[in-house]
Parts: structure tokens; C-alpha cells; sequence
């Protein structure tokens, strides 16, 4: 179980926010990069070096691939380097094409991390914290998909059983096919969200005050760090709508004060920071013992 | 296993692209455009290249391009060129931009349904960048043609003039509104 | 004074009476069984004491809850002091996740966070489900999720729990264990409950009273010790443990022993026998032929089955038993042709399956996996669409009566009970006129009745020289109907042998009637068995 998880969900889903939130606005090299590394770190945390060393060279292509589509379809910029099939290949696509990799592949390594730890039960506990009936109803849609797989297999099994698909015609077989899963998909339907008289019976909608199950407190610290991170967000977002980084024609890079690097490459190394430190101090008072 | 299968793929991709066909000069030797020299008996048509109307919409214009506008709206000003036989009005616009140094995009014949050229971006103005409504047209002796870019047959003493829009064309002299030619 | 009294309560469903006249009440703290055949209303009379689940139709007569006219109580109320759960696990699961399925109806009721909190604390714990709190429900096994069903419905601390055939979808194991713990609700905490089961095994040494009822009547009301006294013309008698059959059959009346243990007491009065044997069955010839079979499901998993040799003669009813997830399943769509062999092979006739001639038919684990129509009769027409027009209704009502379900010809195949649907899921395989036919857990949820009728069929599709090959959990059933029984269990079949043999050299995978006649009567395995060996036994004396 990684530390940081450990954070309430509401917190998590606005710090992953902050962080793509402010990457794609700026689309500055450098925050870029801090991005990239902050999840390549970040995941190699969680999941191990090893494990996330074949990722790693599996998004390098990924990176790679990106950074050579995107100059070999957007010509604009000042300087052509060469021509490619009578096109511009020109140094300001190059570079997007490159940032635009990183942010990507960046994005990618912060989705894995957050599947990895912002589970089903911790988006349910945050929609039903929107509205109950929301929860309730995401959380019978999310049965839909594993008990419609179960039924499909099933019914297709049995129906092989009985030599269903044994029609010479592939047009039949396929008609047949088709009738099958239209039929599984209502009966699924009516199976996960027909529950009326269960529900009732179980006193849904009988009063108004209906109450919640939180199974995540959402602590001080937790208010105290979300407030921060709103405030760093609204704070970047005003700031990069004026000073985002321009690539056509010419590249128009916006300085910012080293004070600026520093908090947002600190942001988007936190949970890589937060991870070790906790890592530190479980090795330390393990030897205490 | 389905992440191997995809690198594997990907270097076949660039592999393949590399083979079919690709051709990659340098800026020297794209730029290095023959013009024919006008003689008494060549046939020539015209060129003119012009953004008047982003003076107007400078409001719209996407920031950072302020510096690439012409102050008098000229991108290439008028001037006449041989015509060789079977030219388009997408010929001439490449041969005069390739000469002048000036950077002109386009999206190829068969990436579009028109199935001609369309042109994207000349001189870092690219469509789009003044307004949502805004792009490249071009007039032949004053009229918008119907025909795409790469269709249209040049004659002699044609005169073809490239105008950037913001607005559809609305904002350019000569323009028909498109519902009322085709006879709505 | 009574917690629940019913009185005169008839019900019209359309122009059926599905409910006559049925009186009676339940004293707080009773653990009351009601069972009766299938079809005889008790379903539809858990119903009207649920006033949510009440079906619509025509209703008269009155319930009481406490004294209360149970009309006219605040809903809100009704919701929570009346629990009821009912027999398909997944039927019931409102939410994902367990914790918020044990949490759902408590937030119905507003109930503070805290307080849920501790409420839910105390059931899980009870019941010993708190490691899964966070997991998917659909990742849990039947019987887990009957767990998560009663815990849902106790943490709203209900003062009386209805339950509609609660292990009727689960493996003999669970479902042991499931109604074990019904008891323990009932002794450690003083719940009453009222519970429609056809596991009598198990319940009727536990309960306090029992109901009996058919054709919508409740005939008896009585004790363990005692319904037997009223079934004696009954078929439902052999519902009764296998102790009380043996005891009853035998001619006796008073101090009915229940358990195994008090019917080893009972029958220990009569000399050892040896019940006579059937005559040896003539030799049929080899069908299917097994050799060295090996199945896994992905390259990578273990093998399921591994090294597996078995030859199933024509005419054979030849049943696999064995715990969960052996691979008895998967060794029935092997020999269907639906699950492809890892080494190995099964030939039918010198062929593999999918090449043989004759119809293989699989009835599958779940028979509602079989149905696509909205009517039992479109089910079944849509079966027999090659025969000329006048043929195909005759056909179909004839195959309706012979499983005896003529009545359910207008129902839902999916609203009828679980016993209801393997005959309807039956009666559709036997329309493809099958030479094999794989049964998978065909008693599944059915009651004694039902069970006698299947081993009939069976027996007649015998004669026929049809193939059956059965895998159930249900041990009785296997001991009834089969000519040679194997144990699937550690990858292959063991102890493959005739029914008479295979379950008298088993200790403890056997039928009870074994374990009562164990050391007395050897190849004694049913209550009849053991009443012929006594009374071939006093014929020689």
C-alpha cells in the first residue's frame, strides 16, 4: 500500500488535477519535464523499478513515436531544418512535437499511478459524497460490465451446448450471434437497475433524509493540503492564460523566476518525495527494533 | 506480450515509411525554385499575396503573431510569372512562394473530400489564427472560383490574388454569398 | 403475544388462487421452517408478510405484526423490522461494493454516519466478512454473497427475518454452513425467523416448528418430531432426514429420531444384513474413451485436469462428484466439444465430439443461461422449428407433461423458481433429441418431488440407450440415479465404481442413509436400502 494513497480521494483526484491541469496550460518545456520525471518517479515507487523499467522503454517508444509524427504533420514554424516530401520539417514543431511527447507520456505515468491507487471505492466514496443518488446509480452501472461478461460467457457456452451456432450459413450464425447479445444486454440491464421492490424493501426512498457511509474521513490535513493545492491552481491558471508558451511561428519562451521552478518542480515531485520519505522512516524504526 | 507486439509494430512503421517513397532536402535545395525568365512571346499570368483583413480584426489575431503582419497587408506584392502549360492556380502559388522564401503550408489532395490542395498557412498566417472564421481564399480576374485550389486551370493573362479572411470572405471585396450562387 | 399472525389470507394471481386460506402465527424467538413441493405457494406467502415485495393481485385475509394490522404501520418501519432475503444471491445486491451494500439500507433510513458505522462494524464482525469490505461483490463466491445478503439485512436490525430459499443456488458446503449460521442468529441472538428451504437434512434439527404447505394451503402446522405423522401417504415424506424415512418406513411412530446420530441409535436394534443386491447390468459397449487427458484454461494457469483415463459405456448414467472448482464443469464441455483438450483425448465413437453424429446436449451450471424467450412455450417451440407445423405444439405438450410443467407454459422462464427452470432448462435439451446427455447440478434448487421425476427421466432416456453424465454436489441424488459414480479430485477420477460401492467405502462424502447403515447393512445406500435389508432380514428370522 503506497503512503500516499493514503491521502482522502478528494484530495488525490485535485492533486492529480493540479498537475495536468498546470502542465497542459503552461506547455513549458522545463514544467514539462519536472511533469514527466515527477511520474516516471512516482510510478517506479509504487510498482518497482523493475517492473517499471519495461514500462518504461515500452512509453520510450511511445515518446519517440509522437515526437516524429508531430513535425511530420505540422509544418509551421521560422526555421525549416529540411524538407520532408516538400514540406517544412522546421526546429519550432520539433520542439512542440518533443513537449507534446513528454506531456503525454507524463500524462500516461500519472493515470497508471492514479488507477493503481485511486480505486472504485474511493470514486464511489467521492461521488456518492456529490449526491447519494449519484453513487447509487454509478455504482449499479459499475456492476453492469463484469455481471454482462459473466452472462455472455455463460449464455454462450450454453447455447453452444445445445448446438446454437451448428447453422451452415454465416450470415445466420451471425444473425443469431446478434440476437444472443441483444438478449443478454436487457436481461443484464433489467438485472443490475430493475430492483424497485428489493430496494423498497430495504426502505430506499422512504425518507428524505437519507445519510452517507463515508469509509474515508477527510482530515484537517487533508483540508489544509486541498485548500493549497486549489489556491497554487488558480494562482498558475491566471498565470499561464497570460504567459503560455508559444511555439508558431517562433518559440516564445516565457521565463519564470527560479522561485516559480522550484514550487512547481516541488508539486509534481511530492508524492515521489512523500513516498520515500515515508519509505525512510519505516527502514529506520525497523532497525530501531 | 501486447505491449512488445506494439513496439514491434512501431519499428516496421517507421521502417516502412522510411522505404515507401520519403524525400528529404535541404532548405538550400527546396528553396533553389526555377523561374522562367519572361520573354516577348511567353504567356504569363499574375500573383498578388495580401492579409488586409487582419488589420481590421488585430483584436482577434492570436497572440505572438502580431510581429509577422505586413503593416500595408502584403505578403507578395503583385508581380507576373510564366505560366507553363497545364499550371493550377496551386502551381503558381508554389513556384512564387518557394522563389520569395515565403513558408507556405497545405493539406494534400487526398487528405481532404474536395480532393484538391487546401491551403493552410502562408507566411506563419495560418487558418484559424484571427477568428474562428478565418483562412485563406484566392480570386481569379476578381471572382472567387468554385473549383479548389489544385483544380483550377490557369490562362493567359489570369490574375490571381490569395486574400486571408476572417470572416468567410464576407470581409473581402467581390464576394457572392455561397448560398445565393447556388441558387437558393 | 405472537410477532407475526397471519389470518385468512387468500391470494389471486389473475384467475389462479395461489394462496387459500392460510392462518397461522409465529411466537417471538421461533426458528420456524415452511416447505411443501414446489409450486405450492410458499414463496408467494414470504411475499405478503414483505408488504414491499408483495406481488400484485388479489389479496384478502390479514397480517399482523405485533398486534398491528400490518397495513397499517409507517413504511418506514415495515422496511426495517421485517428482513427478507430471497434465493438468487445476485437478485437481491443493490450496490459495487460490500461496504456499501451493508450500508445501503441503514442510509435509506437516515441513520447517522457513527452509528452506521458501529452498526456495521458489529455485523461484519458477527459474521466474520470484514476482510472483504472493500472488495467487489461481483468477485465473491454464491455463497459469500448470501453472507453479505443476510448481513445487510440484519445490520437493520430487523425483530423478525424472512428467507426464501436462501441456499438453493449454493454448493451443499456453503449452503451447510449458511443455514449453521441461521442457526447461531437464532440461538445467540434470539432472532425469529421463518425460512422456506427443501434442505430439510440440515434445518430440521435445528427448528422449532414446521409448516407444511401444498396447492396454496398450509395442511400442517407441527414439529419436527412431528410432521412426519402427517406425511406418512405423503411423497413429500422422503424430504424427511433420511433417519425419520428409515424410522417411519420401518412402521414406527413415537420418539422420532432427526439426526444421523439418533438414527445409527435407532437402527442399532436390528441385527447386521446384507440388503439384497441388484443383478449385475450386462455390459454395454464403450461410447467414450478419455486417454490421458490434460485441460488448463491459459497456457500459463495450472492444470485443471491432468492425466485423466476413463472409458463411459453407451447407455450409462455415469455421475462425477467432487468439492468446488475441480473441474467437473469443464470436464462436461470437454466432452461437449466446447472446451478444447491441452493433450490428451476424448473420442466418441473412435471420433472427437465436435465430429460425432449423434447430439451432445450440455445443461448448464445456470439453466437461465439456456432461455431467450418470454414465454416457457416459445422456449420450447423455438426448439422444434425443423418439424412440419401441426407436429411442433404437440410435441412441446407432450414434453411439458412428461416433466410436468404444463402449468408453467405461460410463465417467464426467468420469474419461476430455480427447480422450475432445470426442468424447463430440461425439457428444452431433451427437444434436440440428445444420444449424450451432460447434466451440470441438475437438482440444483429442486425439491423431492422434482428429484424423483428427474431420476425417472433419466432412467427412461436409459432404456432409450441414451448416455447421461451427470456432475452434482447433491450425493443423494448420485446415489439414486447413477449406474457408476467417480470422485473428480486432485486433477482426475478416483474410485470410479458403482454407486453401491463407491459411497459404502466412503466415511464422510456419502449419504446419510450410508452413515446411519455403516457397519450393519454394507451397500446400504438410501433409507430404502436399509428398510429392505431389515426387512429381508426379520423374512429370513
Amino acid at each position: 500500500m503506497s503512503a500516499f494513497s493514503n491521502f482522502h480521494p478528494v484530495l488525490l483526484l485535485v492533486y492529480m488535477t493540479v498537475v495536468l491541469v498546470t502542465m497542459f496550460s503552461s506547455f513549458h518545456p522545463i514544467i514539462v519535464a519536472f511533469s514527466l520525471v515527477g511520474g516516471i518517479l512516482y510510478f517506479s515507487m509504487l510498482h518497482g523499478v523493475r517492473a517499471a523499467s519495461k514500462d518504461l522503454l515500452y512509453y520510450f517508444f511511445v515518446f519517440l513515436f509522437i515526437a516524429v509524427a508531430y513535425p511530420s504533420y505540422v509544418h509551421n514554424g521560422f526555421t525549416p531544418l529540411f524538407f520532408l516530401n516538400d514540406h517544412a520539417v522546421t526546429r519550432e514543431a520539433v520542439t512542440k512535437g518533443l513537449v507534446l511527447a513528454g506531456a503525454i507520456v507524463a500524462t500516461c505515468f500519472w493515470m497508471k499511478s492514479y488507477f493503481e491507487i485511486f480505486t472504485t471505492n474511493k470514486i464511489l466514496a467521492v461521488l456518492t459524497k456529490v449526491s447519494a443518488n449519484l453513487g447509487i446509480l454509478v455504482s449499479m452501472l459499475w456492476r453492469f460490465i463484469p455481471i454482462f461478461k459473466t452472462k455472455w460467457q455463460e449464455k454462450q457456452m450454453a447455447q453452444r451446448g445445445i448446438g446454437y451456432y451448428k447453422v451452415s450459413s454465416r450470415f445466420v450464425k451471425f444473425h443469431r450471434a446478434f440476437a444472443l447479445w441483444r438478449q443478454t444486454l436487457v436481461q443484464t440491464a433489467e438485472f443490475v437497475f430493475v430492483k424497485p421492490d428489493v430496494m423498497k424493501a430495504r426502505g430506499y426512498g422512504m425518507t428524505k433524509a437519507r445519510t452517507e457511509y463515508k469509509v474515508m474521513r477527510f482530515t484537517k490535513r487533508d483540508g489544509v493540503l486541498t485548500a493549497g493545492l486549489v489556491l497554487f491552481l488558480l494562482y498558475y491558471i491566471g498565470y499561464f492564460t497570460q504567459h503560455q508558451t508559444q511555439y508558431y511561428p517562433e518559440i516564445s519562451e516565457q521565463t519564470l523566476g527560479a522561485g516559480h521552478y522550484v514550487i512547481i518542480s516541488l508539486l509534481m515531485l511530492l508524492p515521489f518525495i512523500y513516498e520515500a520519505k515515508e519509505s525512510v522512516k519505516w527502514r529506520y524504526l525497523q532497525s530501531k527494533i | 506480450m501486447k505491449k512488445d507486439l506494439l513496439v514491434v509494430a512501431f519499428i516496421l512503421f517507421i521502417v516502412g515509411w522510411l522505404i515507401a517513397g520519403t524525400k528529404i532536402q535541404s532548405v538550400e535545395e527546396y528553396y533553389l525554385t526555377h523561374v522562367d525568365e519572361i520573354t516577348e512571346d511567353s504567356e504569363t499570368v499574375t500573383l498578388e499575396i495580401r492579409s488586409d483583413t487582419v488589420l481590421d480584426s488585430m483584436d482577434q489575431l492570436k497572440a505572438g503573431l502580431e510581429k509577422y503582419i505586413e503593416p500595408d497587408g502584403e505578403i507578395l506584392a503583385k508581380s507576373e510569372y510564366v505560366l507553363r502549360s497545364g499550371d493550377t492556380a496551386f502551381d503558381l502559388l508554389d513556384r512564387a512562394t518557394r522563389h520569395h522564401r515565403i513558408p507556405m503550408e497545405y493539406q494534400g489532395a487526398d487528405y481532404n473530400i474536395y480532393n484538391s490542395i487546401y491551403v493552410q498557412g502562408i507566411n506563419y498566417l495560418y487558418e484559424f489564427n484571427c477568428g474562428p472564421l478565418s483562412g485563406w481564399m484566392y480570386k481569379v480576374n476578381g471572382e472567387f472560383p468554385s473549383q479548389g485550389v489544385s483544380q483550377y486551370k490557369l490562362h493567359d493573362g489570369d490574375e490571381v490574388e490569395f486574400h486571408y479572411t476572417c470572416d468567410l470572405g464576407r470581409d473581402l471585396d467581390g464576394y457572392i454569398l455561397q448560398t445565393k450562387k447556388e441558387g437558393n | 403475544m405472537a410477532i407475526l399472525t397471519v389470518e385468512n389470507l387468500n391470494f389471486f394471481y389473475e384467475d389462479q388462487q395461489v394462496l387459500r386460506d392460510v392462518s397461522f402465527s409465529i411466537m417471538p424467538g421461533e426458528f420456524v421452517m415452511l416447505f411443501g413441493p414446489t409450486g405450492s405457494g410458499k414463496s408467494t406467502l414470504l411475499k405478503m408478510l414483505k408488504r414491499e415485495m408483495r406481488p400484485t393481485g388479489k389479496l384478502s385475509g390479514n397480517v399482523y405484526f405485533s398486534g398491528q394490522k400490518l397495513d397499517d404501520l409507517p413504511a418506514t418501519m415495515t422496511a426495517t423490522a421485517i428482513g427478507y432475503m430471497m434465493q438468487n444471491p445476485d437478485g437481491q445486491i443493490v450496490m459495487e461494493k460490500v461496504w456499501q451494500e451493508l450500508a445501503f439500507g441503514l442510509e435509506n433510513m437516515g441513520v447517522s454516519t457513527e452509528e452506521m458505522q458501529r452498526k456495521i462494524a458489529e455485523v461484519a464482525s458477527f459474521f466474520g466478512i470484514q476482510n472483504w469490505l472493500h472488495d467487489s461483490v461481483s468477485d465473491l463466491s454464491g455463497g459469500q454473497k448470501q453472507l453479505v445478503n443476510l448481513a445487510a439485512v440484519l445490520a437493520m436490525e430487523p425483530d423478525i427475518l424472512l428467507l426464501d430459499e436462501p441456499t438453493s443456488q449454493l454448493d451443499p458446503i456453503a449452503a451447510s454452513e449458511f443455514l449453521t449460521l441461521l442457526d447461531k442468529i437464532n440461538r445467540e441472538l434470539g432472532m425469529t425467523i421463518l425460512v422456506v428451504e427443501h434442505r430439510l437434512e440440515e434445518l430440521l434439527p435445528v427448528c422449532d416448528r414446521v409448516l407444511f404447505m401444498e396447492n396454496g394451503s398450509l395442511l400442517y402446522d407441527s414439529t419436527p418430531k412431528l410432521i412426519g405423522h402427517s406425511l406418512l401417504d405423503h411423497p413429500m415424506l422422503d424430504a424427511l432426514t433420511a433417519a425419520m424415512r428409515v424410522y417411519y418406513k420401518l412402521g414406527f411412530l413415537e420418539n422420532t429420531p432427526i439426526t444421523v446420530r439418533e438414527g445409527m441409535d435407532f437402527i442399532r436394534r436390528y441385527p447386521p444384513a446384507v440388503p439384497p443386491m441388484d443383478p449385475m447390468r450386462k455390459k454395454h459397449p464403450p461410447l467414450i474413451t478419455v486417454k490421458n487427458l490434460y485441460f488448463r484454461y491459459n497456457r500459463k494457469s495450472d492444470d485443471l485436469l491432468a492425466d485423466m483415463n476413463v472409458t463411459i459405456h453407451r447407455g450409462e448414467i455415469f455421475t462425477i462428484v467432487g468439492g468446488n472448482g475441480v473441474g467437473k464443469s469443464s470436464f462436461l464441455k470437454l466432452l461437449a466439444g466446447l472446451n478444447k483438450p491441452y493433450a490428451g483425448k476424448i473420442l466418441i465413437d473412435d471420433v472427437v465430439p465436435a465430429k460425432w453424429k449423434g447430439n451432445i446436449v450440455l445443461l448448464p451450471q445456470n439453466p437461465q443461461a439456456l432461455f431467450m424467450h418470454s414465454t416457457v412455450n416459445e422456449e420450447l417451440l423455438a426448439v422444434v422449428q425443423k418439424l412440419p407445423k401441426e407436429q411442433r405444439e404437440s410435441t412441446v405438450t407432450d414434453m411439458m407433461k412428461q416433466l410436468q410443467i404444463e402449468q408453467l407454459a405461460k410463465r417467464n422462464p426467468f420469474d419461476v423458481s430455480g427447480g422450475e427452470q432445470q426442468k424447463i432448462a430440461l425439457a428444452k435439451l431433451l427437444l434436440h433429441n440428445p444420444s449424450i446427455l451432460l447434466l451440470d447440478e441438475p437438482t440444483k434448487g429442486m425439491d423431492v418431488m422434482s428429484k424423483k421425476e428427474v431420476i425417472q427421466l433419466i432412467q427412461t432416456l436409459q432404456k432409450r440407450n441414451i448416455t447421461t453424465i451427470i456432475v452434482t454436489h447433491d450425493i443423494e441424488f448420485a446415489a439414486e440415479v447413477s449406474t457408476r459414480v467417480g470422485m473428480l479430485f486432485d486433477k482426475s477420477l478416483l474410485a470410479i465404481n458403482n454407486p453401491k460401492t463407491f459411497f459404502t467405502s466412503n466415511r464422510f462424502y456419502t449419504t446419510a442413509a450410508s452413515k446411519i447403515a455403516r457397519g450393519l447393512f454394507p451397500f446400504a445406500i438410501t433409507a430404502d436400502d436399509i428398510v429392505d435389508a431389515v426387512n429381508s432380514n426379520n423374512r429370513r428370522n
